[in-house]
């Protein structure tokens, strides 16, 4: 039986659709593992918790599909399909010049965070897409570098030179907020 | 790259470097205040971001995943799908083997396409118990409804026509021969 990786673990995948039960077994597995860090992370990139909802879903159900083939799946497939869907959302808006209400406020109104939460919240929502991105990938969900290029297109050395930028990014925005 | 950038780019991803690279960035770090602040700056950033406001995925993400997940899955597929297909050529062939042989096989091409349906229907519902994790047999019993069910009402109306047919000459078949 084929393995599929799911971030470091390997989990056993359904060969056929009719194990589909299988896969919903895994789903619910990659669903419990990366729901969370997924939602943040689309968070980040829409400033939409609703839309990052939506864009998790559709993830999701892009990877029932491909374990339902018996195709492999792990963290970064997921955070790059995901962001594809972010970018694809990002582009409807632009089209329909819908502009979502800030980060930081929908943020606030789920959790209520203290405020040198918000104060990292307002800050890194001061940067740009890309700097927000990188760090939260390199920072928070500990992507390597060479992860981060394959999911971004990019080369493992441009992104830690914008990962470099970023820090500092970071912490000029953050000295004004806190 | 080996002056003072190269070792701000190591301290990016120190996580990513090997033991020698590790040693040669300690080595530098020690005679060099510049880059310590980089490390210390760094290691801030992380620090503020991980602790940042872990904003949780609706708390109906889960199950609208799988709820989806669900609706999209086929009961069974695969060969079970193609099975009820096969009737049809197989009845045809022993109604061809019936034509030749005479009465005595005209009984076996009844008892075939019973043993044609029972097969099939025990192999389909088999498939969907697995699929959707049912018990194998219901509490209730496995009825001819629920074989019927599992292989499609098509394929039994099929079944059952030729079944008619093969009986019809069978009996004009016994009455010629007497």
């Amino acid at each position: 039986m084929k393995r599929a990786s799911v971030g470091l673990q390997a989990l056993p995948l359904p060969t056929d659709a009719a194990a589909a039960g299988e896969a919903c077994t895994e789903l619910g597995q990659l669903v419990d593992h990366y729901g969370q860090s997924l939602f943040r992370y689309l968070v980040v990139l829409l400033r939409d918790s609703d839309a990052a909802g939506d864009c998790a879903q559709d993830t999701f159900l892009r990877a029932y599909e491909y374990l339902r083939r018996g195709k492999s799946v792990n963290s970064q497939w997921l955070y790059t399909v995901a962001r594809n869907r972010a970018i694809d959302e990002l582009r409807r808006r632009k089209r329909e010049q819908a502009d979502p209400a800030p980060i930081e406020r929908q943020i606030a109104g789920d959790l209520a965070p203290s405020a040198r939460t918000q104060a990292v919240e307002r800050a890194l929502s001061r940067l740009t897409r890309e700097d927000q991105e990188v760090l939260y990938l390199a920072e928070v969900d500990g992507f390597t570098s060479p992860q981060i290029a394959d999911m971004l297109g990019i080369r493992a050395g441009a992104v830690r030179m914008r990962l470099m930028r970023a820090h500092l990014r970071f912490r000029a925005v953050y000295g004004v907020e806190a | 790259m080996t002056g003072h950038a190269y070792y701000e780019a190591m301290l990016v991803c120190a996580d990513e470097l090997s033991l020698t690279e590790r040693l040669r960035l300690e080595a530098h770090l020690a005679g060099c205040a510049a880059c310590r602040g980089l490390e210390a700056l760094y290691a801030e950033n992380r620090a503020r971001l991980r602790a940042m406001a872990q904003v949780r995925p609706p708390e109906e993400l889960r199950a609208a995943v799988l709820a989806a997940a669900e609706s999209s899955r086929p009961a069974f597929g695969g060969i079970a799908l193609m099975l009820p297909f096969a009737i049809v050529p197989l009845s045809l062939a022993l109604v061809g083997l019936g034509l030749s042989y005479g009465p005595i096989a005209w009984l076996s091409i009844a008892l075939g396409l019973v043993a044609c349906i029972a097969v099939t229907g025990w192999y389909v519902e088999r498939r969907r118990a697995r699929a959707q994790e049912l018990p194998l047999v219901p509490e209730s019993g496995l009825g001819l409804a629920d074989l019927a069910r599992a292989v499609g009402w098509d394929t039994v109306g099929i079944a059952i026509g030729i079944g008619l047919i093969a009986l019809i000459v069978l009996t004009m078949s016994m009455l010629g021969g007497h």
